[in-house]
């Protein structure tokens, strides 16, 4: 059963409306990959998912209960978890203190163990506990980002473009480490990429995004053996 | 006046301007906004401890604590009224909204209690006297709150979750939301605590000089410089701009021009030549200038990301 519904999904900023129309869900434990050009809505999506942007029409079912109009952090309050592209993690606060944030909706002692565990998932953040999150590196940010949204324990995990601006070497550890989460967690992951290559390979499903609406879905198998997107929209 | 005194009057007037531009920099902080309402709703503090202290009979140290809270919760309830509504316009439109209710304040102020001169009703302390120095027992005071005001509001940013999440906030409100952070409650606790901060030291200015509806206005411009000479938006740059302001107006006064430029002589100045008293609110903007033109951001700016 799908624990997310987005139907028919008309969103943007202030007046100007950017998704026409998308649909998507999300089964239970399932990744999912969303590729696209520049400017399809693919960041758009994610943020009228989270709540950050206004919805115009459409509605957002989340195990059946209507959350269309929720606010980000009531949104996490039942679930959901986000890191974004661009400022993924608090600058001026410590490593711990950015995990600490994370688990700002959780009590004393499950944040307690969910930093625990975030230094198990990720050694490299134990080593560098009390450094400000804006001195680490741009792989170590996207391993905090993620641990920060890991705290609440969440069902759903969206990243935004997990591997911008990231060495390639550094971009597969990223992709290790979400399956890492998959496996350890279970959570339902939903991916938005540029290079899709990687996310597709570790995705249940994919969705291509064109112009703010839906262009196609499929299995990521058969996605990636599609030779007509790969040609549009993998770099051939 | 001696050196010290001078050191000790300008660390008293450090802490009453460390106790106001604190809460004018959080706000800053977390709401983006220049707040030009913050001094006048100091004086909302202030008239209601006259309030609770001379028309009630309290003493001052209740009354100063319930006028504090209660001007506290008056700023909460404005900014949902009037800066809430405002704020997906953006800080400028939020900035000038501030200056009306600014007006509206100080008028209303006056409308209740008058222009005239008040003071509280506390007994007259005999001051200290040593061969270096005198100092008042409130002015003891005045030094131990802001100290204490201070310490406190660090323990509160690093050691505390709401502290924390003020942070983070700070940093990128966004992603505090992703974190489960509700960022308007945390702006109602920013209000609390800033104003409740700003409405002590405007009722300890009070206490040492006297109550007047416009002392908002009149403490508003060194407010400001130190706020933003120490790193608009960084608390403890507010505190370190306090600090060197107060020192500046105090010192700037008793610095003999003619001397330190060696011009005593060509001129022929047998007084010495000194900064007039009258011009005492120029210091604080001729230091802002010059700190400005050698660190635009302040002392302690940092740098906004994005």
């Amino acid at each position: 059963m799908a624990i997310l519904e987005a139907e028919n999904i008309f969103a943007g900023y202030g007046k100007s409306e950017i998704l026409h129309g998308v649909s998507m869900h999300l089964e239970e434990g399932e990744i999912v990959t969303i590729i696209g050009p520049n400017g399809a809505g693919k960041s758009t999506l994610l943020k009228a998912i989270m709540g950050y942007i206004s919805i115009f029409n459409g509605i957002i079912l989340w195990k059946a209960e209507d959350i269309t109009y929720l606010r980000p952090d009531q949104k996490v309050r039942r679930g959901f978890g986000y890191v974004p592209q661009l400022g993924n993690v608090f600058p001026s606060l410590s490593v711990r203190e950015n995990l600490e944030m994370g688990g700002f909706t959780a009590g004393k002692e499950a944040t307690e163990r969910g930093i625990q565990k975030a230094f198990e998932l990720f050694p490299v953040l134990a080593e560098s506990a009390k450094k400000k999150a804006g001195t680490l590196s741009g792989g170590q940010r996207q391993m905090l980002g993620m641990a920060r949204a890991l705290m609440t324990e969440p069902q759903l995990l969206m990243l935004d473009e997990p591997s911008a601006g990231l060495a390639p070497k550094v971009s597969e550890q990223v992709f290790e480490s979400i399956q890492d989460i998959h496996e350890k967690t279970g959570t339902g992951i939903i991916i938005i990429e540029q290079d899709a290559y990687h996310s597709l390979r570790i995705s249940n499903r994919g969705y291509v995004l064109v112009m703010g609406q839906n262009e196609f879905e499929d299995r990521a198998d058969k996605i990636l053996a599609n030779e007509k997107i790969r040609e549009a929209y993998l770099g051939g | 006046m001696s050196f010290t005194q001078i050191i000790i009057n300008s660390i008293v007037r450090a802490s009453e301007l460390a106790l106001l531009s604190l809460g004018l920099t959080i706000v800053y902080d977390i709401l983006g906004f220049a707040n030009f309402a913050h001094t006048e709703f100091a004086v909302v503090g202030v008239y209601l401890a006259l309030f609770l202290n001379v028309s009630l009979g309290l003493g001052i140290v209740p009354a100063a604590i319930i006028a504090s809270v209660l001007t506290g919760i008056i700023a909460i309830f404005i900014d949902r009224g009037v800066f809430k509504k405002m704020r997906s316009s953006g800080g400028i439109i939020v900035m000038v909204t501030s200056l009306g209710v600014a007006i509206a304040l100080r008028n209303t102020v006056r409308a209740i209690w008058g222009a005239s001169a008040r003071n509280y009703s506390v007994a007259l302390e005999k001051p200290i006297i040593t061969p270096y120095f005198r100092i008042t027992p409130l002015q003891i005071w005045i030094i131990v709150i802001g100290l204490a005001a201070m310490f406190l509001f660090h323990l509160l940013l690093h050691y505390t979750k709401l502290g924390k999440a003020m942070r983070a906030v700070s940093d990128d409100p966004e992603l505090a939301q992703a974190s489960g952070i509700a960022t308007e409650s945390i702006i109602t606790y920013v209000w609390f605590i800033a104003i409740g901060f700003a409405s002590v030291g405007g009722i300890l200015i009070g206490m040492e000089t006297y109550i007047l509806p416009y002392m908002g206005f009149a403490i508003i411009v060194p407010v400001f410089c130190a706020t933003i000479m120490g790193g608009i938006g960084n608390p403890y740059g507010a505190m370190l701009g306090a600090l060197v302001l107060g020192f500046a107006e105090n010192f700037g006064l008793y610095i003999n021009f003619g001397q330190v430029l060696g011009i005593e002589k060509i001129f022929h100045i047998s007084k010495g030549l000194f900064i007039p008293t009258g011009y005492k609110p120029a210091i604080s903007f001729v230091i802002l200038i010059l700190v400005l033109l050698v660190r635009p951001r302040g002392i302690l700016g940092k740098k906004k990301a994005g």
